[in-house]
């Protein structure tokens, strides 16, 4: 994969874009933004929602409704993606044109609310994950020294916990950043590089699954393709990777508690 | 100052969201089971009594896309499953632990769990296709039509192959590493080789975790789309399924008919008849792993 | 008292809330616990079985009885960290001060700040030295150069002022057990309750650390009423003044820590204590 993006990659480095055409990067950086869109779209309609259930279940609820809480919410995650993505098309994009007015049915606001429903699942199965990973003695602890709940939960759980959310955040931005049935399906697709929310847009994985087709092997643009698939490689490894290092270094730090 | 009203507001609001969070989960997935139910059932209904040929059609036309789900998947699994939990096992008991090698490997693995799965629609266009499978053509000699260098079922199910496998490996060597270290350190003490602590405490120990982790993933590859855009999946075929031949699949016909119903309306029925085994199939994936689950956290409080 | 009074903590603060429309300034001992045919079960299995006790104030009380007798569910009735478990049900009646502890009017954080509690496994939050100690104060409004002041006085009581004097910033998970279960008596200690519950204060310590925290404990019964649990006979009876024995849930006998362990009326407590098991 680096060898077939390295054409692409040198023509970038070595001629500071001079030998390609204008619109060719013009066009990488409207894809740029419109998955930049996307993304904080979704994380604006993910996190508020993800973070208070996950608060109120793995800290509130009686454990006799957090069995069944848990695994229901996480049953979404058994639903495949391109279902979503027909939902959101057939349902959600009529759903919210006409409740704004928007000019476009399918546009980057609905792409980026339907990604940002479809990582709630997981972005809240990780974040209770790391919430229930505090000790519950600490609550506890808090508690028998007067801390109502919400007390403990601000004071001691959350900056407890805070390090865990943190990296949860970022796996749910990378899946949101590689998401691409959902927003091909329905974000409208068409390169603007504008700043309405409402106007459709497109995305770097999206803009991969469209165009490839009819992209002879060899040509300019299928090396730019694969540089894209390359950047975007990097760019959700460089995340998990994060995430990883921030939940292995929480590990430890638990590691030194149990000691 | 009264203390107890941000502690309410904070359980009313956290409450509030949870629940109507369970509500909408539940009613979407109850919503997909059963409202598409009538459209199904009618559909069965006449195939049965073989009265409309289009009804029949309709039939034919999703054991077909069936048909050629469950081969890719299948194929898939054999590809990915065995590779995956040797990996895994590698990992965990042979790989030298702390080592650079090691360290690095586990990283990347980790890493590539999580790439979207677009990159290896890409990753299986340029490898298996481009490379490969213009290679196989070219030692064949016969360069005038591609045989395969084209896409198709097998590099498909290759494709999916390598995108589970890191999601393989990482559940499996968490299924592993679960086994508690005395267990293993006994049978150390009793004189096993490495080889006979695998087979008979390892493993025989983990299966459970192993067989949800591998449910799950395969069920998270059995709705895949993406990668079967590049690779092989189509939208009709008048051949028979083949390894070299495109093929038709029921997650990508929800996509191809859902973006265009609304200018074909005859095909609505159809669509929803995807959705619902789609979701049904998936589910049950869901639900297999979830038993399986339950089951290792009932062993692990009767451990305790 | 030792501590100033300005941050309208603990029992100064007692004055304007709901529970003591019950209390009365009338009742002579704020910090002696009556309990009164208390039974506990959990689920359908009874772990506490009618059991009634006076604890009297400004001494040391301890409960002895081998695991599973009840000693730490018992505690926690008294200040209700109890409701935090899920199907538990509770009969009898517990006072502290006078206030039945269950009443629907008693405000239960105010109860856990006049009752405080360490706990068997007490791990210190991941927070500095300082910010474990300042937890309650902060909670009800302390701040500023005041809060310093008490945080201070509370290490001092606690003897860790000269251990920690220099790390009061660094993180209290890099202390050492010992220092670790004395920071969290001072973290107790801080709010100024009147009774302390201790739940095995001195498991798995070592001999040093265990001797520092009964000096400890030996101290604070100046100030507060102090119902402790313990596993090992000889601190009961190197530490209490009265000792409690209780047996698959039942009270058999509660006197002065001397005359349990010399002369015991009941024979279970008999076999008990001089290590006789069935």
């Amino acid at each position: 994969m680096a060898l077939e993006a390295m054409p692409a990659l040198f023509v970038r480095l070595g001629g500071l874009g001079t030998s390609t055409p204008i619109s060719s990067r013009w066009n990488l950086i409207s894809l740029g933004w419109g998955s930049v869109k996307v993304v904080m779209i979704a994380l604006t309609v993910a996190i508020p929602i993800a973070i208070p259930a996950a608060l109120y279940v793995s800290q509130v609820a009686p454990v006799r409704w957090r069995v069944w809480l848990k695994p229901t919410l996480e049953l979404m995650q058994g639903v495949p993606t391109v279902v979503l993505a027909f939902l959101a098309l057939w349902v959600l994009a009529p759903a919210l044109q006409r409740a704004f007015g928007a000019p476009f049915l399918l546009n980057g606001m609905v792409a980026g609310v339907a990604v940002g429903l479809a990582i709630v699942p997981v972005m809240f199965s990780l974040v209770e994950d790391a919430l229930s990973a505090v000790p519950r003695e600490w609550f506890r602890s808090a508690l028998a020294l007067g801390a109502t709940p919400w007390e403990a939960v601000r004071r001691v759980v959350w900056p407890a916990a805070a390090s865990g959310i943190g990296a949860a955040v970022l796996l749910g931005m990378s899946q949101a950043l590689g998401e691409t049935m959902i927003v091909m399906m329905v974000s409208g697709n068409a390169t603007l590089p504008g700043w309405s929310l409402w106007d459709p847009v497109r995305t770097v994985p999206v803009e991969l699954a469209l165009e490839w087709v009819g992209t002879a092997r060899g040509s300019q643009r299928y090396s730019e393709l694969f540089l894209m698939g390359f950047v975007l490689l990097g760019l959700s490894m460089a995340l998990q990777g994060l995430a990883r290092m921030i939940r292995i270094r929480n590990a430890r730090q638990r590691g030194e508690v149990a000691s | 100052m009264n203390r107890g009203f941000p502690d309410w507001i904070f359980r009313r609001l956290t409450g509030v969201v949870a629940w109507a969070l369970f509500a909408s989960v539940l009613s979407l997935v109850l919503g997909l089971l059963l409202v598409v139910v009538p459209v199904f059932l009618s559909g069965w209904d006449g195939q049965e009594g073989g009265s409309s040929p289009a009804l029949d059609h309709r039939g034919s036309r999703l054991s077909l896309l069936l048909l050629g789900t469950a081969t890719r998947t299948l194929l898939m699994s054999l590809a990915a499953i065995p590779a995956g939990i040797l990996t895994a096992v590698y990992l965990a008991e042979y790989a030298p632990s702390g080592a650079r090698a090691t360290r690095i490997l586990r990283w990347l693995v980790h890493g590539l769990a999580g790439v979207p799965s677009v990159i290896f629609g890409l990753l299986g266009l340029g490898f298996w296709i481009s490379v490969v499978g213009v290679g196989l053509d070219r030692m064949a000699g016969d360069s005038a039509a591609p045989v395969w260098g084209r896409p198709g079922l097998l590099w498909a199910s290759l494709t999916l192959a390598m995108m589970t496998l890191p999601v393989l490996v990482v559940s499996t060597e968490q299924a592993l590493r679960s086994v508690p270290q005395e267990l293993r350190l006994a049978a150390m003490a009793l004189g096993a080789t490495r080889l006979q602590v695998v087979m008979r405490i390892l493993l025989p120990n983990a299966w459970v975790g192993i067989a949800s982790g591998v449910v799950l993933t395969v069920g998270r590859a059995f709705g895949e789309v993406v990668p079967l855009l590049f690779t092989g999946a189509v939208a009709e075929t008048q051949r028979s399924l083949a390894l070299d031949e495109p093929f038709v699949d029921l997650a990508h016909q929800v996509f191809v008919l859902g973006t265009r119903s609304p200018e074909h309306p005859s095909s609505r029925p159809l669509l929803l008849t995807c959705v619902w085994v789609l979701v049904f199939l998936s589910l049950l994936f869901h639900a297999a792993a979830a038993v399986l689950r339950s089951r290792i956290l009932r062993a692990e409080q009767d451990r305790l | 008292m030792l501590l100033p009074r300005s941050c309208d903590l603990g029992s100064s603060g007692r004055s304007k809330t709901a529970s003591d429309a019950v209390t009365s300034e009338s009742s002579p001992n704020p910090a002696r616990i009556e309990i009164q045919d208390l039974s506990f079960w959990y689920g359908s299995t009874q772990v506490l079985r009618s059991v009634s006790m006076v604890v009297p104030e400004r001494q040391i009380t301890a409960l002895i009885g081998p695991s599973g007798c009840g000693k730490s569910t018992l505690l926690g009735c008294l200040n209700r960290m109890n409701d935090l478990i899920p199907g538990v049900r509770q009969s009898g009646v517990c006072r502290v001060g006078g206030v039945d502890v269950q009443d629907p009017g008693v405000d239960v954080t105010e109860l856990r700040r006049r009752v405080g509690m360490v706990f068997q496994k007490a791990i210190p939050f991941p927070q500095s030295v300082f910010d474990n100690v300042a937890f309650g104060l902060r909670i009800g409004g302390c701040s500023g150069s005041e809060l310093e002041d008490r945080v201070a006085s509370v290490l001092q009581r606690t003897g860790l002022w000269d251990e920690v004097r220099d790390g009061l910033n660094g993180n209290a998970l890099g202390l050492s057990e010992g220092q670790r279960q004395r920071l969290c008596i001072a973290r107790a200690l801080a709010v100024d309750p009147v009774v302390l519950l201790l739940d095995e204060p001195a498991c798995a310590l070592d001999p040093i650390s265990v001797g520092r925290i009964e000096e400890l404990i030996r101290d604070l019964r100046r100030d507060h009423t102090i119902l402790l649990t313990t596993h090992p006979l000889q601190q009961a009876a190197r530490l209490s003044d009265q000792t409690a024995f209780l047996q698959a849930g039942e009270l058999v006998e509660m006197d002065s820590t001397e005359r349990v362990f010399s002369q015991p009326r009941d024979p279970r407590t008999e076999d008990y204590v001089t290590g006789r098991f069935r």
